[in-house]
């Protein structure tokens, strides 16, 4: 390996600077250094509190500037932010809320925090005016991120109420775990207890994984084995999966006290799906879920082997069905013609412009080959914490990273304690959930994507990729038996949807939809309209569908509409029990002699 | 690629010179022995010596019988301290372990003495370390990867023997007065202690030590004709005449000369063609996939057998030298069968490759209602055409198109020769039908801009300018202006050329470079991607936008001077004004947010809608090529987005069916057609396939144009030739493309004519006519590109009725804050603009004041926030503060 270290480049930046613009020196009349005063500590927003309280600052802009303050200020800085916040006759309530949501981020993403005794805080979190839950859950965040010891008992009282919401409960759990020291250490280990329900259990034994691993780790292999087959182990494994050495630790209890196979196999999952592949935890859980958890890199011979048999036996519309797999997780990062997930690349085109031993090493080894846009970090924080994600930016104070959720981190500079280069997000165990043959398919299906005149060209049309289906449908309406009325006042409060996307030609598969939501469906696809005009709706087949878009609503498989500038839902209800296809495919097509400009809505 | 002019050496004018500088006998400083191997290592100065070869020459015909080895390791903008390498260079076989050097000849000082009086004793310092470490061969090089920090790298190995070091001083400046380059009177003093100090620490170290400042600034002094291209690199004459001081120095008097006049010219030849074949070695284009990250899995297998070969074609190099050096006659040919084969290499592109001849791929487009895609030019009738990347139009309407056969890179033994090539449609019906070689023998010329008499065209590593003086359409000479841009990746390397509207030439380069480029300004450095800014005329060379892009390959200019880049690689749009505003390397500028929702990745081009031929609703709309996946022309229109654009996607204005089909560049032509270029190729993918796979096409190369038919074409301005006063007159013309080409030929004519006739056409505009803003705006621009500052129309134009005009005139203010009166009062006014675009270009130029004014200009800035924010504003005022409070004293 080579010895590395830093090179000082700053004193070059400085000569750089004189270089570039040595014209500066001929400028005629050089000013006096006029507003820098010796009295005040170095900051960088020293001009903008110079114009702060200069009075210049008419109160409609005051918002922004302390905003500035807030974004590059420093203690000091912040100290009379918190001081003009919290005194009675400082700011009103929305500036006031907007000043604790900045010394929030502030102490977050900057690691900045206002000089001076911060323990009022506790006072707003115990006598702050109950009208304004907001306030409270601002103070309990700063009172953790602070480190406010005097919070600790307000806190514990916050958690020990049945009646605490979800938002401000996990509010609290991460205070008190930020708080840390032996009573926090107690709050949480009560709350893990079997007294309390299943969810509040997982989240105090995460809390505790920050403070006591150890125990946390017994806790949690408990916890798992309580879960039995189908729970929700994520806030656990979670938990220690975001921790350095934490998916060890877990591993080594989950090893004296395993859970069920199924339980195993989700929390597999779950690992695989957040672009983690840790070496004990995925051996001890594959053991228990009966997988090879160790697959070693294939070999040359093996891959011109694996062509071969793509040639000869590959199905490309099998290996679709493989693409699609949940447990796979595919979609959740790819997207096909634009629609899925965002984190990895879209693969439209992938079989026209990446040959089959590309596809192969791309799917069994992912950190080989990482277009540049994609690859990623790996930090660890002072307080132990692993991050890994693409670099969506940086700068002096903090890094943002894409996780493999598509979720932005941003870590402050200052906790990061060790950072290195990361390999691809894409899970790297992918292969042992597939049989041979369902690999050989998957690789066809990805080889003939992007091929003109097949299923899988790229999509030539305005089509729908993208739907979402509508997961919280009354009971009468799913089986078809509601009225009218039952339906609008369902679709006129908000709904809860699911991703659902079609295959690469378009056809959206209703059997399993069908299977999971209830016989008749409701879809909604979306629509942008830049230029508003006439536009042109085409369904393959309108047995059983009927299509919404705001008040109209149509039985006919095609009909044609003027729509105003805007993004628009179109909505289907769809009735899988009188449809003589399994499928379904919505186009949208351009009018001739219309000005309308339109786009279907794509994404995760 | 390194470009050779083999010209014969002026003996007489060279010994006469020389004699001028002498003075006393001189005493040699180091005495090289039999088989001496002399490595040369420094900045630019060192680098542009292999050009010519003129000092190896010398060297060679006064060693004969001692068979020298010598390589040059010269790298634009080193210094005794910093060496941005890509990564893992180290493991390219060229570190000092790797050479085993008896001499050493170090050339620094010259970036080193920008740091003034005050950086002299960290400067003599460094130096002794400097001394000590490259005595035990120690030559680290930096690299800062995408996201960290910098890293220090070196080879290793023993020391079997200590090298002889000797320290050579920097060259002194001279003034280029006529281009406003004081260069000499800028630079001089500070060159002058610097090689003073190298002489105090020489002295003290006992390692000998060279002198060419005082003998330089002899020579300047006495040279009617410059000596250098920019005040600071030497020229042709200039680097014969350095070849004989620096032989002096080094040696002593030199002894009878040996090799007639024809004898030292095959000597010379011989030298500079072992010298091109060693530079495709030390700066082999595409380190990342040699030695880099990328070397896995396809470089590791043809890469190794390469080098090897070109190694060993070096060495029979050395040989044929000797040969020459000792009177001797050598075959024409240099016969290299001893150097070995290369590796086999098996395609793994399976799919069926269908060459679709133009007729039909002419079919497969789908075009908006009311266009045609017609086919101007391709392979079938100019077989010349492989590979076309970018073009331009000159002033005779004719497309000059830069063609890259030997894309991804040289292989060694078979020269490369891609072309810049001129098409012209003699007979007006839309094809074209003559084609001209303009310049050929180029390696890898990513881009090409047209202007200053000839064409700017990039040579990886390096920026090359091909001027045409005697207008024959064949460049007089292959000129290097510009070195030091990184090639680790040769489809990152500076590319998609392109002029502002007030004379500067941009260029761009992706993400995985580590550049560094020497002017008289002192040396610029951009790690990992950003766009160049470059004045040809001052030589000022600025780093526009500092981004970690992946691939930037797009940037188009409105006709308001708002420009717009695109990143090809991720298929990001930015507007350039909102992260163009000043960095200190190495910081650079965090995440902007992208003025459109990406559709398709990824990108080559993008241009904005201006012809009278495209109907009225398109016009201004934002053009961006897609060359996989969708494969065509995306469309995009504009609105605004507080001080910045958002563009909303409309129906594409075509696609092609054809999966050859690669639109890589896209302009409007002077008939209000848009061009496209056509890479056509199959196989696309830089890092998906060996950069040998026997499936990379190198033949084939379309240009089509796109015409509405429900319109008539534009009739093409004339321009070539024109007067004054009739290019002034074309700055009325609707086309952004045709005023951009009439100010392109009017920086070409005498500066003193055109400003004079500009100050009567701006005297003649009335004051109720509604276009005066615009045009007194492209008088500005004209004016800006001779580099003629005016006061007081760019006075008038900052508080003129048009807020679009206030804002170019800020970003003009911005780039002349060293010559206007109280440029910080001014911009304290364009800061609290009623319109927030002018706002931002106030705050963006703020970001470029230094010492004692960054305070102020800091303050200023601030005063944005006393008028409405939004996400541009907030993003460039951030980014100003945190430049300038880096500036402030600690």
């Amino acid at each position: 390996m080579h010895h590395c270290r830093h090179v000082c480049l700053f004193q070059h930046a400085g000569q750089l600077a004189r270089m570039a613009f040595v014209a500066v020196l001929f400028v005629p009349v050089l000013r006096p250094p006029t507003h820098a005063s010796a009295e005040e500590p170095a900051s960088a927003v020293a001009s903008v509190m110079r114009l702060l309280k200069s009075g210049r600052v008419p109160s409609a802009r005051l918002g922004t500037v302390i905003k500035q303050i807030a974004r590059r200020g420093n203690e000091h800085d912040l100290a009379y932010l918190f001081d003009q916040a919290s005194a009675s006759l400082g700011y009103d309530a929305a500036l006031r809320l907007e000043a604790y949501r900045l010394l929030v981020d502030a102490a977050a993403n900057r690691k900045v925090i206002p000089a001076g005794d911060l323990s009022r805080i506790t006072q707003i979190i115990t006598t702050g005016p109950s009208d304004t839950p907001e306030l409270r859950l601002l103070a309990i965040r700063l009172a953790g991120l602070w480190k406010v010891s005097s919070a600790l008992e307000p806190l514990q009282m916050i958690l020990e109420d049945n009646a605490t919401s979800p938002q401000e409960r996990q509010a609290a759990l991460d205070a008190l775990t930020a708080i840390g020291g032996p009573s926090a250490r107690k709050a949480l280990v009560q709350l893990t207890r079997e007294t309390n329900s299943i969810d509040v259990r997982s989240q105090a034994v995460a809390a505790l994984a920050n403070l006591d691993v150890d125990f946390a780790a017994e806790r949690a292999a408990t916890l798992l084995q309580e879960l039995g087959d189908d729970g929700d182990p994520t806030v656990i494994v979670g938990a220690f999966l975001d921790r350095e050495g934490g998916s060890r630790k877990l591993a080594a209890a989950v090893e004296k006290a395993p859970p069920s196979k199924d339980m195993a196999m989700l929390a597999m999952r779950h690992m695989y799906s957040v672009g983690r592949s840790d070496e004990e935890l995925a051996g001890v859980l594959g053991r228990i879920a009966g997988i090879d958890a160790n697959p070693q890199p294939l070999t040359k011979q093996q891959v011109a082997e694996k062509i071969k048999q793509v040639a000869a036996h590959g199905n490309a519309v099998r290996g679709e069905d493989v693409f699609r797999r949940a447990d796979l997780s595919c979609t959740k990062c790819h997207a096909l013609s634009k629609a899925g997930g965002q984190v990895g690349p879209d693969l439209s085109p992938l079989g026209a412009s990446s040959p089959a031993d590309y596809i192969i090493n791309s799917i069994s080894n992912p950190d080989q080959q990482i277009k540049e846009a994609f690859t990623t970090r790996v930090v660890v924080t002072v307080d132990g914490l692993v991050f890994q994600g693409i670099v969506v930016d940086r700068n002096d104070e903090r890094l943002v990273l894409k996780d493999a959720k598509g979720e932005q981190v941003t870590v402050p500079t200052a906790d990061i304690d060790e950072e290195v280069e990361g390999k691809s997000l894409m899970p790297k165990g992918l292969m042992k959930f597939m049989t041979e043959a369902e690999f050989v398919d998957l690789v066809k299906f990805l080889s003939m994507l992007g091929k003109p005149g097949t299923d899988y060209a790229i999509r030539q049309t305005p089509r729908m990729q993208r739907w979402r289906v509508l997961t919280d449908v009354p009971e009468s309406l799913r089986n078809g038996t509601g009225d009218e009325a039952e339906q609008d006042a369902y679709l006129s409060g908000p709904t809860e949807q699911a991703p659902a996307y079609a295959r690469v030609n378009g056809d959206l598969p209703l059997d399993d939809l069908a299977t999971k939501w209830g016989p008749v469906l409701y879809l909604v696809g979306e629509v942008d309209v830049t230029q508003p005009g006439e536009i042109g709706v085409r369904l393959d087949s309108a047995e059983g569908a009927v299509i919404s878009l705001g008040s109209f609503s149509s039985a006919d498989p095609e009909f044609t509409l003027t729509l105003p500038r805007g993004r628009h839902a179109v909505m289907l209800q769809v009735d899988t029990r009188v449809r003589p296809v399994s499928t379904l495919r919505l186009e949208l097509f351009r009018v001739p002699s219309s000005t309308a400009q339109f786009e279907v809505v794509d994404g995760a | 690629m390194i470009v050779r002019m083999v010209r014969p050496l002026l003996l007489a004018s060279l010994i006469c010179s020389f004699s001028t500088v002498r003075g006393a006998e001189l005493a040699p400083k180091v005495e090289p022995q039999q088989g001496d191997k002399i490595v040369l290592i420094g900045n630019t100065l060192a680098e542009r010596m292999q050009n010519g070869g003129d000092w190896e020459t010398l060297l060679h015909s006064r060693f004969p019988q001692r068979q020298l080895v010598v390589r040059d390791l010269g790298w634009s903008a080193d210094t005794i301290t910093l060496r941005l390498r890509s990564l893992n260079y180290q493991d390219h076989g060229h570190t000092l372990f790797d050479h085993q050097p008896d001499i050493i000849l170090a050339f620094f000082g010259a970036n080193e003495s920008f740091a003034g009086p005050e950086g002299l004793d960290s400067f003599k310092q460094d130096l002794a370390a400097f001394i000590a470490d490259v005595r035990q061969l120690k030559y680290p090089i930096h690299t800062i990867r995408r996201g960290g920090t910098p890293e220090d790298r070196d080879g290793s190995g023993e020391v079997s023997k200590t090298p002889q070091l000797v320290l050579i001083s920097p060259i002194a400046n001279e003034n280029l007065a006529d281009r406003g380059i004081m260069a000499a009177d800028w630079n001089n003093e500070n060159l002058r202690l610097y090689t003073e100090a190298m002489r105090e620490v020489a002295a003290v170290e006992k390692v000998p030590f060279v002198d060419l400042f005082a003998p330089t600034q002899v020579l300047m002094a006495a040279s009617e004709a410059p000596l250098t291209i920019n005040g600071c690199h030497l020229n042709e004459a200039g680097n014969a005449r350095l070849a004989a001081v620096l032989d002096a120095g080094l040696f002593g008097n030199r002894p009878q000369e040996t090799l007639t006049e024809s004898q030292r010219d095959a000597l010379q030849a011989a030298v500079q063609e072992k010298n091109l074949q060693h530079w495709y070695d030390y700066r082999a284009v595409n380190g990342f996939y040699i030695y880099g990250d990328r070397k896995e899995p396809f470089g590791v297998v043809n890469f190794p057998a390469e080098f090897a070969k070109l190694r060993k074609m070096v060495a029979n190099r050395d040989q044929r030298i000797w040969a020459l050096a000792q009177g001797q006659d050598v075959p024409e040919q240099i016969d290299d069968s001893n150097t070995g084969e290369f590796a086999h290499i098996e395609t793994n592109f399976k799919n069926e490759i269908v060459i679709t001849p133009p007729e039909e791929a002419v079919q497969l487009f789908t075009v908006r209602d009311g266009f045609e895609v017609q086919l101007v030019a391709s392979e079938a009738d100019f077989p010349d055409l492989e590979n076309p990347v970018q073009m331009a139009f000159d002033g005779k309407g004719r497309l000059w198109v830069t063609t890259m056969a030997s894309y991804p890179m040289y292989l060694p033994g078979t020269p490369v020769n891609d072309k810049v090539l001129i098409f012209e449609d003699t007979d007006g019906d839309g094809a074209m039908d003559k084609q001209t070689v303009f310049a050929d023998g180029l390696h890898v010329p990513t881009g090409i801009e047209l202007g200053d008499g000839g064409a700017y065209v990039s040579a990886q590593p390096n920026l090359m300018f091909l001027p045409d003086e005697d207008g024959d359409d064949r460049a007089d000479e292959h000129r290097l202006v510009l070195h030091g841009f990184d090639t680790a990746d040769s489809h990152h390397s500076i590319s998609a050329f392109e002029w502002g509207p007030g004379g500067a030439l941009y260029f761009q380069e992706g993400t995985f470079h580590q550049s560094q480029i020497e002017t008289p300004y002192g040396p610029q450095r951009l790690v990992n991607a950003g766009v160049f800014r470059y004045e040809p005329r001052t030589e000022k060379l600025g780093i526009f936008v500092s981004y970690p892009f992946a691939n930037p390959w797009g940037h188009v200019f409105d006709r308001w001077g708002q420009d717009f880049v695109a990143d090809a690689s991720g298929g990001a749009n930015y507007v350039g004004a909102a992260f163009s505003g000043d960095v200190d390397f190495p910081r650079k500028h965090p995440g902007l947010k992208q003025f459109l929702v990406k559709q398709w990745r990824p990108t080559a081009g993008c241009e904005i809608v201006s012809s009278r031929n495209f109907p009225e609703e398109m016009q201004g709309d934002y053009l961006l090529n897609n060359c996989i996946g969708f494969q065509g022309v995306l469309q995009y229109h504009f609105q605004d987005d507080g001080s910045g654009f958002a563009a909303e996607p409309v129906e594409p204005l075509l696609r092609s069916s054809d999966l050859n089909f690669r639109p890589v560049d896209l302009q409007f032509g002077p008939d209000g057609a848009l061009y496209l270029i056509d890479w056509f190729n199959p196989l696309i993918g830089h890092m998906q396939h060996s950069v040998r796979d026997p499936n990379r096409d190198y033949s084939h190369g379309r240009i089509w144009r796109i015409v509405n038919k429900k319109k008539p074409l534009v009739e093409p301005a004339l321009i070539a030739g024109q007067p004054v006063n009739a290019l002034l007159g074309q700055l009325k013309t609707y086309e952004d493309r045709t005023r951009y080409r009439a100010r392109r030929e009017l920086r070409n004519r005498p500066t003193d004519e055109v400003i004079a006739a500009v100050d009567a056409w701006v005297g003649r505009l009335k004051a109720d006519d509604a276009e005066a803003p615009h045009l007194k705006l492209e008088a500005l621009w004209v004016k800006q590109h001779h580099n003629a500052v005016d006061g007081v129309l760019l006075n008038e134009l900052l508080t003129c009725g048009d807020a679009r005009v206030r804002a170019a005139a800020t970003r003009v203010l911005g780039y002349w804050l060293d010559r206007i009166d109280d440029p910080l009062s001014l911009l304290q006014q364009q800061v609290n603009d009623e319109h927030p675009r002018v706002r931002l270009e106030a705050v963006r130029a703020l970001s470029f004041f230094h010492g004692p004014e960054a305070q102020a200009a800091l303050d200023i800035a601030a005063e944005a926030l006393l008028s409405e924010m939004d996400d541009y504003l907030q993003y460039t005022l951030d980014e100003t503060m945190a430049t300038l409070e880096g500036r402030l004293p600690q």
